[in-house]
């Protein structure tokens, strides 16, 4: 039972970090059309700025580092689609899966250039502490992690119905012609659409390096099973996102815990495979997803 | 929305995609071909340009042959192995618009079923026709079910693939050697010890010259193959699927049939390469059939030119000697410390990694229809007329 | 067409003639005086090649291990060299990719004498090459089956048993679980524990499989803690390392986590999951302390480059260029300082570190490419330079004397 209380707890944190990657990744997709195989790996640059103002180089309070980071990722994102993303899109969906991939093939060289490639602590405050609670034993950090992410959501959803930019966006998502003919500025829209999946990518990147974790230039690629987490929420609704997302965290964490006794029936590390092989499921049985709306995406 | 990717034929040697535009939307159902219609037009040296380039490259080929330059030699089988791989993702992606994020699952099929024929004393060229068939297979399970799936969607199911293609291998510790990797045995062809040096008429002929040989005779011919296949009814149907899928179903065109297909032969080729690497390389680890290998794969044909068969090739190439090319240059120019025991982490190493992105980035950006397009662009300026007007299908 | 017929024949047959003229032949081999020399000798020269990863994923230990090589024959040239002549070494950084690995190394064997790779699939994928080509391949892990394959530095299986061993001897009844990576090395350890549990009856009670590159291993110390264990040996490499102490700790799960071989260096306290390591962690550290008192080390830290900072591994490459050294040193003597002959020297050499390692033997079996079997025993402190006090020293447990490297 101990077990699986911290299974579960593990697992949320990693999902809350699949969940704040998948709704920066939706988020671009639907507002805009654009995509961003990138994410991933802009979450790694962003544990790196994180990192950079922090222990690494500035030393400044972890608060004023994040907040930084946070900064330098939303220019940095704002950027990247107004010199990249935007010309890709107008050529070609080839265009821009290509040329995302090689931004974030980029972005982890630099980063490993940059920085080399030991590990590294982020410097964040709660290091290594844990917290006992009846019992089980859980690190600080993955506590945080999930309140983080669920008061962030929380804000964003209520911010997209509320204020004014949150609605212009929303309205931009279904029907950029209409909303522009209403007087939504899309190319501003754009641009904070960009910016908060920045910001979104600097929390994720902060989580994921807590305690036991460290940073490194790959820690991208564990990001990738966000992607069969927005598929599974359905890849145009931002709460399926999240719910998508923390599922896949859950169960893939939780079946790694026990999987120990059938790894000669399904191969070793079997939970490695599992977000993809629920995504295979979901493509085939429903690909709207758990929320998503039924378009045409099947041939 | 995009036009199609074929360059001008005038400048290309194998010839890319299908000179006109095929299968009009609105045309009755499809008729059967006279014979002599499916054969027409398979000119691939048709134009005059076209033939100096194959006259350049096979006297350049053979030059480096003459050389016995190791180096280099070895660094273009290696590229020419991935131009096969390279070819096979073109026709998947290249005409029928697939996006592929798992292509060098399939090259690893290739490459381990090789190896494990190897063992048993197999020859090689057998070994290399099961590679293929076996990797043909293996689309199939996946195919069918996958490819009714479209564009983002189809590409994020791919990157599935990778990832269950990879565990395979990793769990299939008897025939992969698991984590740790393989040895393969050294491969002979028609009686030749494809891994040995032999001597020939008094001349020394090493194993990295007999492999170019092969693989250039392999390379031309699985180009030649498949342009002429992208040149016949079927090929230019696979194109009209991915300029716009409604239309041609509406047309007639069995799209998710021809989609299959499609898949099937550029997995077919991928397994070649595999067979090819396995018995050049003669080490296999699963790690080199994983995401980042399907990424490279990508690259090499977005960069050559998506479309293009030539510009597959020569994407293959450039990307596979880009590390070797970047640290002579960087070195020469004395830009970047050697990697050494005490140099910084920015060094010649770490910026051929940069410099891989770069490229890639900087080619979508600034020239996405890759280089093939690019010569496409450049031809009709060379010839003095102005830029020719983009080509669309019907 | 007819009009590039004729040009196209003439083009060919000059091709032709030129291509007759200039294939290239390998060097032969020359005696000089009595000593015979191949690719890579001259007069004044030696060259070794050196393959490594110094900017991909094991750049971490490559690094500093290179760093010891280029130091060590720094200090050699300085004094001399051998045989008055001078060693040049090539190094190349193949990242950690098996195709750079293989294409550097083709690009280079006809000019080298001998070579020393670090990287366990690249150190892998050119067997099959330096050993068809007879050119003596110096690694940090195997050796293996080809005879022209040697190792440096104690074995995996080596450092596994002895380290277990000397845990077991201290707590008979400890219950081990073991984490392996899903490589090479993995599979070396694993040989490791066996042999362990052939001598002394030991029932592993878990065993758990990890990615290479892994940075989570809760899956796999949970199955260990499930199962029972209160000694975890963990087989795997840096990243792993981290992975799992940190996953101990963070799970509340008070095992003893023994480290083999080179995964553990200094620079690790320096993480988050420092003061775990210090308090839970035991390591085989089978290699000369940073403060260990012999002529060899006092020669290593002078030749050393000051701006270096302290590891424990850079002194490895330190004592792979003695080794090397001492190859060649045999092979002049025995007259025959070809690639093949530096590789027959090797075969029934004795090299001495001056005190930094137990004087290493070498034979032709597979058995008896790896120096010594004895390894030595550390525990983790932050007090020291190189972040390990020793705890046994070098000695050799009878799992460690029987256990077979193939």
């Amino acid at each position: 039972m101990r077990d699986l209380v911290q299974l579960v707890v593990s697992g949320g944190a990693l999902g809350a970090v699949y969940a704040l990657v998948a709704v920066g990744f939706v988020l671009i997709y639907k507002s805009t059309g654009q995509l961003n195989f990138a994410q991933g790996d802009v979450m790694a640059m962003g544990a790196f700025l994180v990192y950079w103002f922090g222990p690494g180089r500035f030393e400044l309070p972890f608060g004023l580092a994040v907040a930084l980071a946070i900064l330098g990722a939303a220019v940095f994102m704002v950027f990247i689609q107004w010199a990249l993303v935007r010309h890709l899109a107008a050529h070609s969906h080839e265009a821009v899966l290509i040329g995302t991939l090689g931004l974030g093939i980029l972005i982890r060289a630099v980063l490993t250039a940059a920085f080399g490639t030991d590990k590294l602590g982020i410097g964040d405050p709660w290091g290594d502490s844990t917290l006992s609670v009846a019992g089980v034993t859980i690190t600080t950090s993955s506590i945080l992690a999930i309140l983080v992410t669920g008061m962030v959501i929380g804000a964003m959803a209520i911010w997209f119905r509320r204020s004014r930019t949150g609605v212009s966006i929303t309205a931009m998502s279904q029907d950029p012609v209409a909303a522009s003919a209403l007087g939504v500025n899309t190319r501003l829209m754009t641009a904070v659409v960009w910016a908060t999946a920045g910001a979104l990518a600097v929390l994720a990147g902060v989580f994921l390096a807590g305690y036991p974790r460290s940073i490194d230039p790959h820690m991208g690629l564990i990001a990738l099973a966000a992607f069969p987490g927005a598929v599974l929420g359905g890849f145009d609704s931002l709460n399926g996102a999240v719910v998508g997302a923390v599922s896949i965290g859950i169960i893939q964490t939780v079946i790694a815990g026990y999987e120990g006794p059938w790894s000669g029936v399904v191969g070793h590390n079997f939970h490695v495979i599992v977000p993809w092989l629920v995504l295979v499921v979901v493509l085939l049985v429903r690909p709207q997803g758990l929320f998503g709306t039924k378009r045409v995406i099947r041939a | 929305m995009p036009e199609t990717a074929a360059a001008t034929p005038s400048t290309t040697v194998e010839g890319d995609g299908p000179a006109d535009a095929a299968s009009p939307a609105g045309a009755p159902a499809v008729r059967r071909l006279d014979p002599r219609e499916s054969r027409a037009h398979v000119t691939l040296l048709g134009t005059a340009g076209g033939k100096v380039a194959a006259l350049i490259t096979l006297v350049a080929a053979l030059g480096v042959l003459a050389s016995g330059q190791e180096r280099l030699l070895s660094v273009l089988n290696f590229g020419l192995i991935a131009a096969v791989a390279a070819i096979g993702l073109n026709l998947a992606m290249g005409t029928t618009g697939i996006m592929s994020l798992g292509h060098a699952v399939f090259v690893g099929f290739g490459a381990f079923t090789a190896a494990v024929l190897g063992d048993h004393g197999v020859p090689f060229l057998l070994a290399a026709v099961a590679a293929m068939v076996v990797a043909l297979l293996a689309s199939l399970t996946i195919g069918p079910l996958a490819l009714r799936l479209s564009g983002l969607y189809l590409a994020v199911g791919t990157i599935g693939i990778a990832y269950v293609g990879e565990h395979l291998f990793v769990n299939l510790r008897s025939l992969t050697g698991g984590g740790a990797g393989r040895i393969v045995e050294a491969p002979s062809l028609f009686g030749i010890e494809m891994s040995q040096s032999s001597v020939l008429a008094g001349r020394l002929v090493t194993s990295d010259m007999k492999w170019f040989a092969l693989l250039l005779v392999v390379v031309t011919l699985v180009g030649v193959c498949v342009a002429s296949l992208l040149r016949l009814r079927w090929g230019r149907a696979l194109v009209a699927i991915r300029d716009n899928e409604n239309s041609a179903a509406a047309a007639g065109i069995a799209v998710t049939r021809a989609r299959v297909t499609a898949f099937a032969l550029s997995a077919a080729l991928g397994g070649l390469s595999g067979a090819l690497l396995a018995g050049y390389l003669r080490f296999l680890n699963p790690e080199s059939f994983g995401l980042e290998q399907s990424i490279q794969f990508l690259a090499m044909v977005v960069i050559g030119g998506l479309g293009s068969v030539s510009g597959a090739v020569v994407g293959a190439v450039l990307i596979t000697a880009l590390p070797t090319i970047l640290t002579e240059v960087s070195l020469r120019l004395g830009l970047v410390e050697a990697a050494s025991g005490t140099s910084s982490s920015f060094n010649t190493g770490t910026l051929a990694l940069v410099a891989y992105g770069l490229v890639i980035v900087m080619v979508m950006a600034l020239a996405p229809r890759g280089i093939a397009g690019g010569l496409g662009r450049l031809a009709p300026l060379l010839r003095g007329r102005g830029p020719r007007a983009p080509r669309t299908s019907a | 067409m007819h009009q590039l017929r004729r040009p196209l024949i003439a083009g060919l047959a000059a091709l032709a003639i030129a291509t007759s003229a200039c294939t290239a032949a390998p060097s032969d081999s020359s005696s000089d005086g009595g000593l015979a020399t191949g690719n890579g000798v001259t007069d004044d020269t030696i060259t070794v090649l050196s393959l490594t990863d110094l900017s991909g994923p094991a750049a971490s230990g490559g690094k500093p291990v290179q760093a010891g090589i280029e130091a060590y024959f720094d200090h050699l040239n300085e004094e001399g060299g051998i045989d008055g002549r001078t060693i040049e070494l090539k190094t190349v950084d193949h990242q950690y990719n098996p195709q750079l690995a293989v294409q550097s190394y083709q690009a280079d064997k006809n000019d080298i004498a001998a070579l020393i790779t670090y990287g366990t699939p690249t150190t892998d994928a050119i067997r099959p090459f330096t050993a068809d080509d007879q050119v003596l391949s110096l690694g940090f892990k195997g050796p293996y089956a080809e005879d022209n394959t040697f190792a440096q530095g104690t074995a995996f299986e080596v450092d596994t048993a002895n380290l277990l061993s000397h845990v077991l001897d201290e707590d008979p009844d400890a219950k081990v679980g073991v984490i392996y990576q899903a490589d090479a090395m993995g599979d070396a350890i694993l040989r490791g524990v066996e042999a362990v549990s052939e001598e002394t009856g030991l029932e592993v009670v878990a065993e758990a499989s990890a990615d290479a590159t892994a940075t989570d291993l809760t899956a796999q110390v949970t199955s260990m803690r499930k199962a029972g264990a209160d000694t975890v040996v963990l087989g795997v490499g840096p990243g792993g390392t981290i992975a799992g102490v940190g996953a101990a700790s963070a799970l509340g799960y008070d095992a003893k986590l023994l480290s083999p071989g080179t995964a553990y260096n200094r620079a690790l306290l320096d993480l988050p999951v420092g003061p775990a390591m210090e308090k839970n962690m035991t390591v085989s550290c089978s290699y000369p302390l940073w403060d260990d008192e012999s002529p060899g080390n006092a020669t290593f830290h002078e030749a050393l480059d000051p701006s270096v900072s302290p590891q424990g591994t850079i002194v490895l490459g330190w004592i792979a260029g003695q080794t090397i050294a001492g190859f060649i040193e045999q092979a002049i003597e025995d007259g025959d300082v070809t690639p093949a002959g530096i590789v027959k020297a090797a075969q029934q050499a004795t090299i001495s570190t001056d005190g930094l390692t137990p004087d290493m033997t070498y034979g032709k079996d597979i058995n008896d490419r790896t120096p010594f079997r004895e390894s030595r025993i550390c525990g983790v402190t932050k007090d020291e330079d190189d972040g390990v006090t020793l705890l046994a020293d070098w000695a050799e447990s009878p799992a460690a004397t029987n256990v077979s490297l193939d």
